[in-house]
């Protein structure tokens, strides 16, 4: 239901309206009143409760005292880090590989070893809606905290393990890593040149396993919230195994093997089910006397011209009709002589021109067209700082950072980073005193007895 | 007794200066062509197959087709001159490999980029931010 | 350039292996020897979980009904099937013919489709998302059909559409119209980049577009320096990863319209934003100096040991961020090669773990780690390190992956029978649970198979109004 005032404006200015980020906080939380326990490390747990905190929730992340998380020491070429780490090691930084995972949380420390700790994370868990973790299987269960034991002290609990290879089968032992799942799942042997181009099997940018795999599990976390309230009243156990994620990417491929036997290799920046669908080398650099080697590399740009017509007016652009007589359907372009054939006689147009010439050339004649940008090209797109994918926040505890925002747009509850994240305990006394029962002395004595 | 590097195939020990030059499987995994030592810029024809090498290096006359990917000698002092070794990716325009302060972010705000003391805290902020 | 034998005239004959060629292990072999203790935990697990005991028990998101418009881009598909999986009913609505995604197929070759029962030929890209849904066919470019869309509304809970930014709001379907008629509607847009903002999406963008415009494709491959190229992903990355936040998005406003809102909203999702939610750290470096991420092949700016490294015969990754691990491996790696393991642990330069990172550093690793690993398989090394307890596993490829005995174990693969299609091997369902888990039910349904049954359901339509409709182009 819309008011009138929305109604009569053009689409593009609803739009903007109705999800402008300034009136994010304006409007109500999804997940408002639901709690969740995050004892996880590295990547794939905390972002699945990550995803939750975006939504509302009051997400308590738990670290081992002093040092906190292993992902707090690490940092691309040990460059950035933002300080102070804990009240404990101000002159400490934690790097930016915990960047991300861990927004709008509230940080508790503990030691599982001492039994006080145990203590606590009953208490927390007879209040909380949700757990994750992603310790080795059966760590918790040993501890008499695990879904076996919560399950009697909160039945309405939804308790989500996370890990590499899962709890139980053949591999259940093995540790396993974001990039370890991507080898051992296939994402490796199609991603690259081929071998004749003078690739090899390459990883992807990102921790994606880690990262998409906190994302499932959060839906399902949020489905089964869903089923709770609103049909059983019922909490219970989900798994999640970070490398059967890889399968679930890699799943039209296995059909393919199924079905041919054939085993799907790379092809380079170009794409197998469509021509023309790829990323085209182009000769010069964009910024070649920025100072930033980064900058002065030559540009790359993708085109997508794989209808009969679309295909004919690329053909016109770069100059090269015959291309265009010789492979007049989709038929013709796609098979994989023709691809090796089609796209160097593209780039021949590409050569001696920065990414934006060729863009510009391409989208002015109607085609999809879209330069590779680096991050920093993205960064200062205004076109995400506007949607609120990207945003500059000034956080509480350091200051202006440029972070990611949420992923996905919600007209009526959006989503919203408050901080985005805090030194290791930096929450210990409120969560202590509102969730546990401690009073002051209490929590300064476990704090002397380091169990916080 | 002769040095176990002597017949390592990626670490190439320099015949004559002894440099350890360190060729990354990335550039070097099949390789066939001139190397030049870090070490004492001498130039070495090596061929290595599947990471293997097919024999010792010969020595051999400018130019240089490549040089490692870094270097060190046997006691582990470094070598990461432009001139002697390839350049690595960079972010910015300088590489510096240790952290670095920063006090203002990209758009010329405070941000807490450098360490601090327990003295510069208010509980757990930087007092720059605490009220 | 590519060798003679892969032209597309002469290809080889393959023999086709019934899967799975090795029989999956038993629960008796997998568990021989472990301790009763360890052993109860993952019995326990397994009976909570394991997915043959999935028929037996109900699904999440059981009753709700959603309405697929996508077509063109696998987004919207992806995202639904997060939904069909856990038990919502999904109908995709196509264009009278199909979507367009049903005729691709890599290379152009035919032989790699699968068949339906009436020969009706589907492409796999289209087909490992069609996973227990509905398909109906509806132009919503005429008249009648927008009427029968509008028809069927008010029973819909998640409507997803993809069209060229503001076209169904022109043609009347959109958002600020079928809202009008059920406002517990959730109505769902997804795309590359957007259907607003200055870089909204042009018509006919699709997943490549997103992976180039946040620097994704930037940062992924070898760099200049080790002779590389920015490089695109295997897959349909962005598609896929945005149509789980895509998901995330509808879940979160479902869950809302029933707790306390009473009403539903409008979502939005994009493949380049759900990429540039998880692509680690790019933003907060940028934003603190202006550091642009660099590619760095196969290893790892922020870790180190935490890379893939070529070996005897294929790829290997190796990882091991703290200390204890540092010493592990180096200790695997100096059982053959003990001078390896002794240079680089006397190393001064390498005492603190923050001090790997630094590219020389990493080079010296790499390059020390490779010298030993060259000379072994990838088991070889997987079982050497395993022993120092050192997470590594092989680059596998996809025959490898199919038959892996903890994937065939525990159903991450496995051959659904179908119908329609027949025998398809695919991806499991990433849902595990124990009371409500995801399951596939059937793989697909040919073009417009369902118009009778939904139709007739969802809008009383009667069997000449059926005839009319398909006759007029409408379905």
């Amino acid at each position: 239901m819309v008011d009138k005032a929305l109604k009569d404006m053009t689409f593009e200015d609803f739009c903007r309206s109705v999800f402008n980020t300034k009136d994010t906080f304006h409007k109500p939380e999804v997940l408002k009143g639901i709690r969740a326990i995050s004892t996880t490390q590295y990547i794939l747990g905390p972002a699945s409760a990550a995803y939750l905190a975006e939504l509302g929730a009051e997400v308590i992340k738990v670290e081992l005292p002093k040092r906190g998380e292993p992902m707090r020491h690490t940092t691309p070429f040990n460059e950035p880090f933002l300080y102070p780490l804990s009240r404990w090691m101000p002159e400490k930084g934690t790097g930016l590989g915990f960047f991300g995972a861990n927004p709008n949380e509230l940080f508790l420390s503990l030691d599982f070893h001492k039994p006080e700790a145990i203590q606590i994370m009953k208490r927390l868990a007879a209040k909380s809606d949700v757990a994750c973790e992603n310790y080795r299987a059966g760590t918790f269960d040993r501890w008499g905290i695990g879904y076996r034991q919560f399950k009697d002290l909160n039945p309405r609990m939804v308790y989500q393990w996370m890990g590499g290879f899962g709890g139980w089968g053949p591999g259940r032992n093995r540790a396993s890593y974001d990039i370890l799942g991507q080898a051992q799942g296939g994402c490796f042997s199609i991603t690259g040149w081929p071998k004749e181009y003078g690739g090899m099997p390459s990883k992807q940018t990102i921790w994606i396993m880690d990262y998409w795999g906190g994302a499932i599990s959060a839906f399902n976390i949020l489905a089964c919230l869903y089923w709770r309230d609103n049909v059983s009243g019922e909490g219970q156990f989900l798994e999640y195994s970070q490398v059967h994620g890889a399968q679930r990417h890699l799943t039209d491929f296995i059909s393919l093997y199924g079905k041919t036997g054939i085993v799907a290799q790379r092809w380079g920046n170009w794409e197998p089910l469509l021509c023309v669908h790829g990323i085209l080398k182009c000769g010069k650099s964009s910024f070649p006397n920025s100072k930033n080697p980064q900058e002065q590399e030559v540009g790359f740009c993708f085109v997508s011209a794989y209808k009969d017509e679309d295909f004919k007016k690329l053909c016109g652009v770069v100059g090269n009709a015959e291309l265009a007589k010789k492979y007049p359907t989709h038929a013709d372009r796609v098979g994989s002589d023709a691809q090796q054939a089609i796209y160097p006689a593209l780039e021949k147009f590409a050569a001696d021109k920065t990414k934006e010439e060729v863009w510009k050339a391409f989208t002015g004649a109607g085609l999809v067209s879209q330069p590779v940008w680096n991050s920093n090209e993205a960064a200062n797109q205004e076109h995400w700082h506007l949607r609120g994918s990207m945003q500059w926040l000034d956080d509480p505890t350091f200051g202006d950072v440029q972070t990611q925002g949420v992923a996905y747009r919600l007209s009526e509850t959006p989503g919203r980073i408050k901080h985005v994240f805090k030194p290791v305990g930096a929450d210990n006394e409120f969560v202590l005193s509102k969730l546990c029962g401690y009073g002051g002395s209490e929590i300064a004595d476990l704090e002397k007895k380091e169990i916080i | 007794m002769s040095s176990p590097f002597r017949e390592t195939s990626l670490i190439l020990e320099c015949p004559k200066c002894e440099t350890l030059n360190y060729l990354d499987p990335f550039t070097f995994w099949n390789f066939k062509g001139k190397i030049k030592c870090a070490g004492c810029d001498a130039i070495w024809a090596y061929e290595l197959v599947n990471g293997t090498r097919k024999a010792a290096p010969a020595a051999a006359t400018a130019p240089h087709d490549k040089m490692p990917g870094y270097a060190q000698s046997k006691d582990w002092k470094t070598i990461t001159d432009f001139s002697k070794v390839n350049k690595g990716p960079q972010a910015r325009e300088d590489f510096q490999g240790k952290p670095i302060p920063i006090t203002k972010s990209k758009r010329g705000n405070p941000v807490s980029g450098t360490p601090l003391t327990a003295a510069d805290l208010v509980g757990s902020r930087p007092k720059q931010f605490a009220k | 350039m590519a060798e003679k034998w892969r032209t597309e005239k002469k290809r080889p004959k393959i023999k086709v292996l019934p899967w799975p060629a090795i029989p999956a292990p038993t629960v008796d072999e997998v568990y021989a020897g472990v301790d009763e203790k360890r052993k109860e935990y993952s019995l326990w697990v397994e009976s909570a979980v394991r997915q043959q005991f999935n028929a037996d028990k109900p699904e999440s998101l059981n009753g709700i009904r959603v309405l697929d418009m996508t077509t063109n881009q696998i987004i919207g598909h992806w995202c639904s099937s997060h939904f069909s999986e856990l038990g919502a009913e999904v109908i995709m609505v196509e264009p009278p013919g199909g979507d367009p995604l049903r005729k691709l197929t890599p290379f152009g070759r035919e032989e790699y489709m699968f068949s339906s029962q009436d020969g009706e030929k589907c492409g796999v890209r289209f087909l490992s998302e069609a996973r227990n849904k509905l398909s109906v066919t509806l132009n919503v470019e005429t008249e009648e059909g927008r009427k029968l869309l509008k028809a069927m509304i008010p029973q819909v809970d998640l409507l997803i559409e993809n069209a060229d930014p503001g076209h169904y709001d022109k043609l009347g379907i959109g958002y600020r119209q079928l809202s009008e008629i059920n406002p517990k509607l959730v109505y769902m847009w997804v795309g590359q980049r957007g259907q607003w903002g200055p870089l909204k999406d042009q018509p006919g963008a699709m997943d490549p577009v997103a992976q180039c415009s946040m620097g994704f494709v930037h940062g992924t491959g070898a760099p200049v320096s080790f002779g590389g190229t920015p490089t695109r992903s295997g897959w349909w990355l962005c598609d896929q990863v945005g149509g789980t936040f895509a998901a995330i998005g509808a879940m979160a406003a479902l869950y809302a319209r029933e707790k306390f809102l009473g009403k539903g909203q409008f979502v939005e999702c994009t493949g380049a934003e759900a990429v540039i939610r998880i692509i680690d750290y790019n933003w907060a470096w940028n934003g603190m100096d202006g550091s642009v991420r660099p590619r760095y092949g196969n290893w790892d700016l922020a870790i180190n040991i935490y890379a893939v490294n070529p070996c005897a015969d294929g790829q290997i990754m190796v990882g091991g961020g703290h200390d204890r691990l540092w010493f592990r491996i180096w200790r695997a790696a100096g059982k053959a090669k003990p001078y390896l393991e002794q240079h680089i642990c006397e190393d001064p330069k390498l005492r603190v773990v923050t001090d790997r990172l630094p590219h020389y550093q990493q080079v010296e690793t790499y390059t020390t780690l490779v010298e030993w690993m060259k000379d072994c398989t990838r088991f070889q090394c997987e079982t050497a390190l395993q022993e120092e307890e050192v997470a590594s596993g092989g680059v596998s490829f996809l025959d490898e992956v199919c038959e892996f005995p903890h994937y065939k174990y525990r159903g991450h693969v496995l051959l659904v029978d179908d119908t329609e299609y027949g025998q398809v091997l695919i991806g499991g369902s990433s849902f595990i649970g124990q009371k409500t888990p995801g399951r596939i039910k059937w793989i697909g349904r040919p073009v417009g198979k369902d118009n009778e049954d939904v139709y007739r359901g969802l809008a009383g339509l009667n069997r000449q109004e059926l005839a009319s409709l398909k006759k007029g182009g409408v379905i």
